[in-house]
């Protein structure tokens, strides 16, 4: 902001008038009164300055909290003198780190700072290219090898944040910086902590589990329930085990649920999976024309060095592809037989068959069987485990085709 | 009987702004707009029903950053010669607009609505916390705490300790202000992630809010959506919000606000009246600025500034009751269905910011307390209840994990991360990881534990999700920016002459002035967990 505009325009000379006017590029103001170059130069400043208006682009209840902030144009002055000398916030620590936090399900923003000191060094032992390494480590304990999934993004050398496309919501990631070697080593040069990202579609899981917690009561340090995952809850097609039913409710089954997330989020939330419009995450006004494409084409970088303006993705063109695993159990018994998989009791077919369909995420799955005779004295049991791993994951739906840029 | 339940929520909070020493700072009108247009009307709207004998009951957070604000004896002067001024302005409209008969008439609306202003201000002693606090002394509102400063919790969530010390912070300071402990927390923008429940069952509280995909995307999926709160595996209950009611508020397009015969928040009188006339009223410079006296109606939806007929308070007071009476019958409505399908009696939970209600939608307040006494005597589908009052009476519900989000535009983190403002995260970790760090220090004197509790009001500070925000929507972003580097540079100094083993009192002095909020702090609320 120019020193001249710290001063209200109606006390300005028509000089000083004209020097604005000239700066907003108001044409032909030479020739204009005081007052005509005064209409000009607030129009000027009311384009440039949309926010005052209702035109924004913002989202109708952003743009309402938005209003608590809206008193008038403030004009930039020190505020005090505590912090003359404080001098500038640093280009970087001086330490190698690098941080990922979610920005929604398909999304997460990279930033890293790396001193050039470090990277020489890891250069020097072998390091070829800079690359991202994008690892799945949900409920593991992570070593470095054991993830799910990993995915790497080459990056450029002068980058320094990132956005991430992630592979799978509602996973917990864990991302490294580092370099390759020409034989595929991979030398760390700094790995985040693991954050979760939020998920993309409602869960599949149906368990209801009812409990009373009084309100006076003090929940500090307290765990008050364990929730089972579900292997044994996945359910499509009316496959589903009926869910259990503690409380003497009765008479559960999926309509419930269905009709209340259906009509509390509207029928695109059960269609798309997706409430908030998540598959057009990136507002058009950020596709700038400035975006620089990693080789691979899925991560995105600003070239701007310490300014913070990343770009998500530019132009987009999509393709898409689905693939996942389900696990079907079944057998038989006596039909008064109580069968339980995991501690859960299910239903039996009336000639005592059960056949059950299960979602198969990355990981080890461990189904014991056991059945007890009407009698309650006689047991059988079978546990069985399935262990499935994803080593590549590079896909997506339709509906959330990811943005690639060409 | 009824058949269900409506809450509703009203959200209040400002940044913390305070400038003792600068003559002139905008940005502190926030908290004077906020004060003449919404809380006290609120206030008002409370006495009236009591008065009147109506149980009302509405769940309302109370932000540390807003309480210590209206608390603070800097900021009431201020306020008080703020009002005087709107007082000696109202005074000249009524001479300039005598021969004006529409305008006279709204001069003589604003003399009235400044004049009720000063006397609640003064049957307070200029202390709208306490208040508020009676309110909820008698059972009818139910104050929650929030974050200490509003920070966003999900894009710390790497850092416990300050997620942390953002609600040990808050908690301790409502004991201070309200003289028990909070039950309930507003989440800073409903801002949610797997792991929160936890801490916010430690910090002793029992509930929080998040918004509808909360519930909805939460595993096991809960049986009643939105309609019904959710347990936590830590007890902690999640009350999910009600997308219906919310839209017909919030929308500019197809909310109540935007309706014609409504008062235009955009045409001011500190923008329309004649430059000589109002510059006394201006800023400092000669700048001008919004002065919260506003002539005109919306008009049309669709229409230009310039368009716009004068406002009639008698027809927008008239509007307003009609669209309590809409609002009413659309949540019998929902509430029949809602427990047909459910067979239990629903909760919709209708969230929104307090400052919404007179601020931006100025007839707000006359919309709620139409709306709080039609349902009292016009119905007996719903009961209006708040939150503690609920769960009191209903302590049985489904056990979920509740999904990340927040109530943000796409409903997840990137109003607070993206292009405008990522950069504020290196610094805010940062300072967050060395916060944690001198937090294992005992001091060694009285100077630095000083200096270690102020270090922690800084990082406190840094971390509102107003100024990602501000950022953001491209309003006041220098303020913002400003605001930023400064608590962060200042943190940075304390950090440095802690290592360094030399303060500067005098330095230290002035920034704790400046920067006074939470006189309790304790900078130890950053040791790890």
């Amino acid at each position: 902001m120019s020193p001249n505009e710290q001063w209200s325009l109606e006390e300005m000379t028509l000089r000083q008038l004209r020097a604005v006017a000239q700066q907003y590029k108001v044409s032909r103001y030479s020739r204009m009164t005081k007052s005509e170059l005064l209409e000009a130069i607030q129009e000027a400043q009311a384009q440039q300055q949309p926010s005052l208006r209702r035109s924004r682009s913002l989202e109708a209840q952003a743009e309402v909290e938005d209003t608590k902030f809206q008193v008038g144009a403030s004009p930039e002055s020190d505020l005090t003198d505590i912090d003359a000398d404080l001098g500038d916030l640093p280009g970087g620590y001086g330490e190698s780190r690098i941080v990922i936090l979610p920005r929604d399900p398909q999304w997460a923003y990279v930033y890293w700072d790396v001193p050039s000191d470090h990277r020489e060094q890891v250069r020097a032992a072998g390091g070829t290219q800079l690359a991202l390494r994008l690892y799945d480590v949900t409920d593991l304990d992570f070593n470095g090898y054991n993830g799910h999934s990993v995915q790497e993004l080459p990056c450029d050398e002068l980058a320094r944040e990132w956005y991430v496309p992630i592979p799978v919501s509602d996973r917990d990631f864990v991302v490294d910086i580092g370099y390759r070697t020409a034989n595929g080593t991979w030398l760390v040069l700094a790995r985040s902590a693991s954050v979760k990202v939020p998920p993309m579609y409602p869960s599949d899981w149906l368990d209801d589990r009812f409990i009373t917690i009084p309100f006076d009561m003090d929940l500090r340090g307290k765990t008050i329930y364990t929730l089972v995952p579900p292997y044994a809850a996945a359910a499509r097609g009316g496959l589903a085990p009926r869910a259990a039913t503690g409380n003497g409710n009765g008479g559960y089954g999926t309509s419930t649920h269905e009709t209340l997330f259906e009509y509390a989020g509207g029928p695109e939330a059960a269609v798309a999976g997706s409430l908030f419009g998540s598959h057009q995450q990136v507002p058009s006004e950020f596709m700038g024309g400035d975006s620089l494409l990693t080789p691979s084409g899925v991560g995105l970088f600003s070239g701007s060095l310490f300014s913070g303006a990343s770009v998500p993705p530019g132009r987009q063109r999509g393709f898409w592809l689905v693939a996942d695993a389900e696990l079907i159990i079944y057998g038989a018994t006596e039909p008064d037989a109580d069968v339980t998989i995991g501690g859960q009791r299910i239903e039996l077919a009336p000639d005592g068959t059960f056949r059950f369909q299960y979602a198969f995420p990355d990981g080890l799955q461990n189904f014991p069987i056991e059945a007890v005779a009407a009698d309650g004295e006689q047991r059988r049991a079978v546990t069985m485990r399935f262990m499935r791993s994803t080593p590549l994951r590079n896909t997506n739906t339709k509906v959330e085709v990811k943005l690639e840029a060409y | 009987m009824t058949l269900g339940y409506l809450a509703l929520v009203l959200h209040a909070h400002l940044p913390f702004v305070r400038h003792p020493g600068s003559d002139f700072v905008l940005e502190e009108e926030w908290l004077y707009e906020a004060i003449t247009e919404t809380y006290v009307p609120l206030i008002n709207m409370f006495e009236g029903l009591v008065a009147d004998g109506i149980d009302f009951k509405i769940t309302m957070s109370m932000t540390p950053p807003l309480v210590s604000m209206l608390r603070d004896p800097y900021l009431q002067d201020k306020y008080e010669l703020h009002l005087t001024q709107l007082e000696e302005l109202t005074a000249k409209e009524l001479v300039r607009t005598k021969n004006h008969g529409h305008l006279n008439y709204l001069a003589q609306h604003y003399e009235t609505y400044f004049r009720t202003a000063r006397e609640t201000w003064k049957r307070y002693d200029g202390d709208l916390v306490k208040a508020f606090k009676q309110f909820q002394d008698s059972g009818n509102l139910d104050i929650l705490t929030c974050g200490a400063t509003h920070g966003y919790l999900p894009l710390m969530q790497m850092y416990p300790q300050a997620v942390w010390s953002q609600l040990k912070t808050a908690a301790d300071h409502y004991g201070e202000n309200f003289g028990c402990e909070p039950k309930g927390i507003w989440l800073p923008e409903c801002g949610f992630y797997p792991g929160l429940e936890r801490m916010l069952a430690d910090v002793g509280l029992r509930y929080f809010l998040t918004d509808a995909h909360g519930l909805l995307y939460a595993r096991p999926r809960p049986r009643y959506g939105a309609y019904a709160p959710i347990f936590t595996t830590s007890g902690v209950a999640a009350f999910g919000r009600d997308q219906e009611s919310s839209q017909q508020v919030w929308s500019a397009e197809v909310g109540y606000p935007g309706d014609p015969v409504y008062r235009e928040f955009y045409k001011d009188l500190g923008y329309e009246a004649e430059y000589e006339y109002i510059k006394p009223y201006a800023q400092p410079n000669g700048t001008r600025k919004n002065v919260g006296i506003k002539y005109h109606k919306i008009t049309s939806r669709q229409g230009d500034m310039g368009g716009k007929d004068y406002y009639d308070p008698y027809w927008a007071r008239e509007k307003a009751a009609e669209h309590s009476t809409n609002f009413m019958f659309n949540r019998q409505r929902q509430i029949e269905y809602l427990h047909g399908v459910m067979g239990r009696p629903p909760i919709v939970v209708s969230p929104y910011d307090a400052e919404l209600f007179g601020h931006w939608w100025y007839e707000g307040p006359w919309f709620l307390d139409y709306l709080i006494r039609k349902s009292h005597f016009d119905q007996n589908v719903y009961q209006m209840t708040h939150l503690a009052d609920y769960l009191g009476a209903n302590p049985t519900q489904q056990v979920c994990h509740p999904a990340q989000s927040s109530w943000g535009a796409k409903g997840f983190h990137e109003f607070w991360l993206n292009e405008t403002n990522a950069w504020i995260y290196p610094h805010l970790h940062k300072a967050t990881e060395r916060m944690i760090d001198l937090a294992r220090r005992e001091p060694v004197d009285e100077i630095e534990w000083r200096a270690l509790n102020q270090a922690a009001r800084e990082v406190l500070l840094a971390q509102s999700s107003d100024w990602a925000f501000i950022m953001r929507t491209g309003t006041m972003v220098p303020y913002a920016v400003r605001r930023t580097r400064s608590h962060l540079l200042r943190f940075n100094r304390i950090w440095e002459s802690m290592n360094e083993g030399k303060i500067d009192t005098e330095w230290l002095e002035k920034v704790e002035a400046a920067d006074n909020i939470f006189p309790g702090i304790n900078y130890r609320s950053y040791r790890p967990l």
